[in-house]
């Protein structure tokens, strides 16, 4: 018989390492495909989040599309009707002017919804008259008294009618927060210029936040939220602990086409 | 450094690392750690009577490790037992396996011979805890974890665990063949890779205890 010659020690030595290196590969690789997996788990949930948020903002476009459509048919169609309407009763003998004064009413009325639907002003005034006519409708409630400071001059008015139309909706959004939720008096609007873009600072006087807000947000906020997020604006909401709400939008590389 | 003094003091001593850590969040520890607290505690001890019998007194310290690989493996039971939570035949296996397992340390007594290395039992050992660390890595990822879950103290103990037995399985399976057929330096040598794999495992626990919050 051939008598071996293998180093007994070496072959006990490799086999002790060997299997130790197994070992901690097998460790390696398992901690790899782990990360990995959550890796591929973080990417869908990420892609998930993205198609949601796609999603809201397609319903918001088309939302737009159809209260434009439809202020134009109110404004365009029953507005010029009701004109023609009172223009008729004009003729016909009214003593103590009620029907006409009926009409008038229905008129203003047709008016504001259009114009609520769609602010007409945002193509032909620009941002600064629509936000102006937006506060003086809710000053002259009398519940609230809203300050607006504009200090950014024109260029308010030089923003693409996209970012226009988000910036009045996320404003008209957070009033009527203000008014279901904060029992706030007082509200101060502020368009700013700093180095970062355009800076908007809404603060109210009402009760602010609870403590227990979760970072879920309601649907007002996600509206708010989705329309930022499509004109490409960042928003921070300060703890302010019971001293009212308020929150800081920036808008960055403010365009100006 | 000498080897000795890596052998029988440095190592033997780093237990300290993972006990003071456990003794210090044991009011945050669950039940699993717990359980490998006292594990160091028992090897803490064997390993001080198994030193002590041995540059001390000079004597065979073998017949206290028969003791501890029994010891030992009924600990790893429990604490298997307590993070795989096996139900119906399964933790009928976690209630049968060390009962047959300390009678055959019983039994490998006479077969091996109480003043030598116990190296069926040691690998049998081995070989057990190896399983049970596959079928903890096994469930981990089945159960489709996420980031969080690597971070959890548990994982650490049973990586711990694996590492050791998986590292010193070849040492136990020829313990009386080191010990008898090999030259003193091949000895020490051998010791020195083990006495490591012992200090990476207390390492491991230590990671392990740090991070107990409960």
């Amino acid at each position: 018989m051939q008598k071996i010659t293998d180093n007994i020690f070496l072959l006990i030595l490799l086999a002790i390492v060997g299997t130790f290196l197994l070992a901690a590969a097998f460790i390696f690789f398992f901690l790899k495909y782990q990360r990995n997996i959550s890796k591929q788990k973080e990417a869908m949930q990420k892609a998930e989040l993205e198609h949601g948020e796609q999603l809201l903002q397609a319903t918001l476009l088309s939302q737009e599309d159809e209260r434009k459509r439809i202020g134009q048919d109110l404004h365009d169609d029953v507005g010029a009707s009701l004109s023609n309407l009172k223009m008729s009763i004009a003729q016909l003998e009214d003593a103590d002017g009620t029907h006409k004064l009926l009409i008038d009413n229905i008129i203003n009325r047709v008016r504001t919804i259009s114009h609520s639907l769609s602010p007409p002003g945002l193509d032909l005034f620009g941002l600064e008259f629509t936000l102006t006519e937006l506060f003086d409708s809710f000053n002259a409630t009398g519940t609230l008294e809203i300050q607006f400071d504009n200090r950014c001059g024109q260029k308010i008015d030089s923003l693409n009618k996209k970012t226009a139309l988000a910036l009045y909706r996320v404003m008209q959004e957070l009033l009527n927060n203000t008014i279901k939720h904060s029992g706030a008096k007082h509200v101060a609007i502020c368009f700013d210029d700093s180095p970062a873009g355009l800076v908007v600072s809404y603060a109210d006087n009402g009760k602010g936040l609870p403590e227990t807000h979760s970072k879920k947000s309601g649907m007002g906020m996600q509206n708010i939220e989705a329309r930022l997020k499509m004109i490409g604006a960042t928003f921070l909401i300060p703890q302010t602990k019971g001293k009212g709400f308020a929150i800081n939008i920036t808008l960055p590389g403010t365009n100006n086409n | 450094m000498s080897s000795i003094f890596f052998m029988s003091v440095l190592v033997p001593l780093s237990i300290l690392l993972p006990i003071s850590t456990g003794l210090y969040k044991f009011n945050r520890l669950p039940v699993t750690a717990r359980v490998i607290l006292y594990y160091l505690f028992v090897s803490a001890v064997v390993s001080a009577v198994a030193v002590f019998m041995a540059r001390v007194l000079h004597t065979n310290n073998q017949p206290v490790l028969h003791i501890y690989t029994a010891v030992e493996l009924v600990i790893f039971n429990w604490f298997y037992l307590k993070l795989l939570q096996p139900s119906g035949n399964n933790k009928k296996i976690f209630i049968v396996l060390p009962v047959v397992f300390v009678l055959f340390c019983f039994i490998n007594v006479f077969l091996q011979g109480i003043h030598h290395s116990s190296s069926y039992t040691r690998s049998i050992e081995a070989i057990i805890c190896i399983l049970f660390a596959l079928n903890y890595f096994a469930r981990m990822a089945s159960n489709d974890l996420d980031k969080k879950n690597l971070n959890q103290p548990e994982f650490y103990f049973n990586t711990g665990i694996f590492l050791y037995f998986s590292g010193s399985f070849m040492f136990f399976v020829f313990s009386n063949f080191i010990n008898l057929g090999l030259s003193r330096q091949q000895f020490n040598i051998l010791s020195v890779i083990y006495a490591s794999l012992v200090l990476c495992m207390y390492c491991i626990f230590t990671a392990g205890f740090i991070l107990c919050k409960k």
